[in-house]
């Protein structure tokens, strides 16, 4: 089945300004995300998932700057669009989910007014027709007593509820995209299910597609059709999901599996990439990974591999190709 | 809420006894009023006769408890100088001190909030500095010097509004304007650092994700949240505005409160300062309480239950 693309970044550099020069947090970075699908897209802390998902919806910090040959979102060029035309996209087009519920909502202002607010920017209806759609979509994320939630403060809810009131402040507008970053790394394990259930359930009903980022690898398993592997400020592999399950080949993506605990795990300790992630300003010559990554060579000093497509719709960035990685189990 | 207020109405009970307590220890400290009030040849009998007569020969504790009673209803005793209840005289000034704390206060907040919100989001910028360093300034002027300058510029050379005195609106402009410069120069800087915190909160980035415009987020969602303290400067300042503006209050002849306290300390009219400390000390207790009341009202979060 060819699905139609939504999103389609091409090459993408996000750079930081700081004191001692410009340092680069995103390099090269180009993905596609398709029609009603959910791309993961994976990696440590710091690897640049986030400031990638920011760039897209513009709201990187001051200090930041984006470069990219294009960000295309439904034929239109987000980095061409006007100011106006931007905001009249973010949160009807292009919604996003942050990572920390708690901190993500106003806390002076009803969880009502909140999601009334992006309703009436983006819909021509009275407040009273808001309010109802408000109600509507506080019974879509499973919220109890929707009626008296809205004329609640977000400091009267848990975490869990907080970000089923960001979730639906998100989808209220049928988004075509929406962004999550680490939506379930705040929540504990019991919760983290439900909304991730909860926003598969969502995704159906309102054909939105979405681009999760998250670091767990549990949680991939569990959501996505596709995944993107970042590793310093690159992609470095992508591939639809049972196939990265089944087989990663790049080194680092081996590594990331490796060192999650298993239920059939026997004893001893977890596995784990040694070394750590190099910072922007000291980025390794030649293959990013190659300090901490077991197969690295000569060559691997000399110049970074190219992402290169070793199998249809699966590319990886890594010279071994696909010998990077054994099979896994 | 209401559960609240009554414990909070209830408190003020105590403060306000105790503060009855200091005023009175203070005035028998202060010295001995039959000196002022009888001719400089009068004799120790006659000091003495005065003296009992006005109960001030009884032991202190039972002084205290008279005066806390008559308190109570009201009756803080006559002025010496004007020979009328003390407290009447007092009230009579109140609506001018009232009068020039709000015009002055309007005035600051006014000046305060577009300047502190404007240096925020041009933070560094030359306007930001300017506006730093007229803050700094601001505070750094006395008084007394603003107003006189104010007079010398506003008054006498463009002769916009009157030198001093009272009656009009037009009177009211140059002090509240002298009283209300110290005041914006505090809030500004405050309103900067609140809102230069506050646009890097994660709720922000969730306002701008929504598709709302940079001046309705911050107008909207930042402001709101930078209000909290300064709603605290002021009520720490209204107090000081109604009951202590005595420098701007002598040099424009404003008839207000301060004015007329450091008049009658000047006479030694023990009646007439005890009741407008004893006011102030009201002012001070009923603009915490509306400070309190306010805050609950803006934040949520604040519950005092």
């Amino acid at each position: 089945m060819k699905q139609e693309t939504l999103l389609q970044v091409e090459k993408l550099n996000a750079y930081f300004k700081t004191e001692d020069g410009r340092v680069q947090a995103v390099k090269d970075v180009s993905f596609q995300v398709k029609k009603g699908e959910l791309l993961a897209i994976v990696g440590e802390s710091g690897c640049g998932k986030s400031l990638t998902s920011l760039s897209i919806m513009g709201l990187t910090a001051k200090n930041c700057q984006v470069e990219a040959e294009g960000i295309e979102f439904q034929g239109e060029d987000l980095l061409k669009v006007s100011p106006r035309r931007f905001r009249q996209l973010r949160g009807k087009e292009l919604a996003m989910i942050f990572q920390e519920p708690l901190t993500s909502l106003n806390p002076l202002f009803t969880i009502g007014y909140q999601l009334m607010e992006t309703i009436r920017l983006h819909n021509p209806v009275t407040k009273k027709q808001a309010r109802e759609m408000a109600v509507e979509v506080l019974k879509k994320v499973e919220i109890p007593r929707p009626e008296r939630i809205i004329m609640e403060y977000p400091n009267a809810l848990s975490g869990g509820m907080r970000q089923r009131v960001m979730i639906a402040m998100a989808l209220v507008n049928k988004p075509s995209l929406l962004i999550a970053d680490e939506p379930t790394t705040a929540l504990d394990v019991t919760i983290q299910a439900q909304i991730l259930f909860l926003m598969k359930h969502l995704m159906k009903e309102y054909h939105t597609s979405i681009m999760f980022i998250t670091h767990d690898l549990g949680v991939v398993a569990e959501v996505a059709d596709r995944v993107m592997v970042m590793y310093a400020g690159q992609v470095v592999e992508e591939a639809n999901v049972y196939d990265l399950f089944n087989k990663p080949y790049h080194p680092y993506t081996k590594g990331l599996m490796d060192s999650t605990i298993k239920v059939d795990q026997k004893e001893g300790l977890l596995a784990t990439i040694s070394g750590t992630v190099p910072s922007l300003a000291e980025m390794p010559e030649g293959c990013r990974f190659h300090p901490r990554c077991p197969l690295a060579g000569e060559e691997c000093k000399k110049a970074c591999p190219e992402l290169r497509e070793v199998e249809p719709g699966r590319k990886v960035r890594c010279i071994h190709g696909n010998t990077g990685g054994k099979e896994n189990g | 809420m209401g559960k609240y207020l009554v414990k909070r109405i209830l408190q003020m009970i105590p403060v306000m006894i105790i503060i009855t307590m200091i005023i009175f220890i203070l005035l028998n400290v202060a010295g001995d009023p039959t000196v002022n009030l009888l001719p400089l040849d009068a004799t120790e009998a006659e000091r003495e006769a005065l003296r009992t007569a006005m109960g001030l020969n009884r032991p202190l504790p039972v002084q205290y408890l008279d005066f806390l009673k008559k308190a109570f209803t009201g009756d803080f005793g006559n002025s010496y100088r004007f020979n009328q209840p003390a407290l009447q005289l007092a009230m009579a000034r109140m609506p001018m001190s009232i009068q020039l704390a709000g015009a002055a206060l309007l005035f600051a907040v006014v000046m305060a909030i577009p300047l502190g919100i404007l240096s925020a989001q041009f933070a560094n910028s030359p306007f930001d500095l300017i506006i730093s360093g007229v803050s700094v300034l601001g505070r750094a002027m006395p008084s007394f010097w603003v107003g006189i300058m104010l007079i010398l510029l506003l008054a006498v050379n463009f002769r916009l509004f009157p030198v001093s005195g009272s009656g009009t609106p037009a009177h009211l402009v140059l002090p509240a304007l002298t009283l209300s410069i110290q005041n914006a120069a505090q809030i500004i800087p405050l309103i900067r650092s609140n809102m230069l915190s506050i646009m890097h909160e994660d709720y922000i980035r969730t306002a701008r994700s929504k598709g709302l415009r940079e001046w309705g987020v911050i107008c909207i969602h930042a402001f709101k949240n930078a209000l909290v303290p300064v709603v605290t400067i002021i009520a720490l300042e209204v107090p000081g505005l109604i009951g202590g503006a005595l420098i701007t209050e002598t040099v424009f002849a404003w008839p207000g409160l301060g004015q007329f306290l450091i008049q009658a300390i000047g006479n030694r009219d023990m009646s007439v300062v005890q009741v407008c400390i004893f006011l102030i000390a009201v002012i001070t207790l009923v603009a915490n309480l509306i400070a309190d009341i306010v805050y609950c009202l803006i934040d949520p979060r604040i519950r005092y239950e």
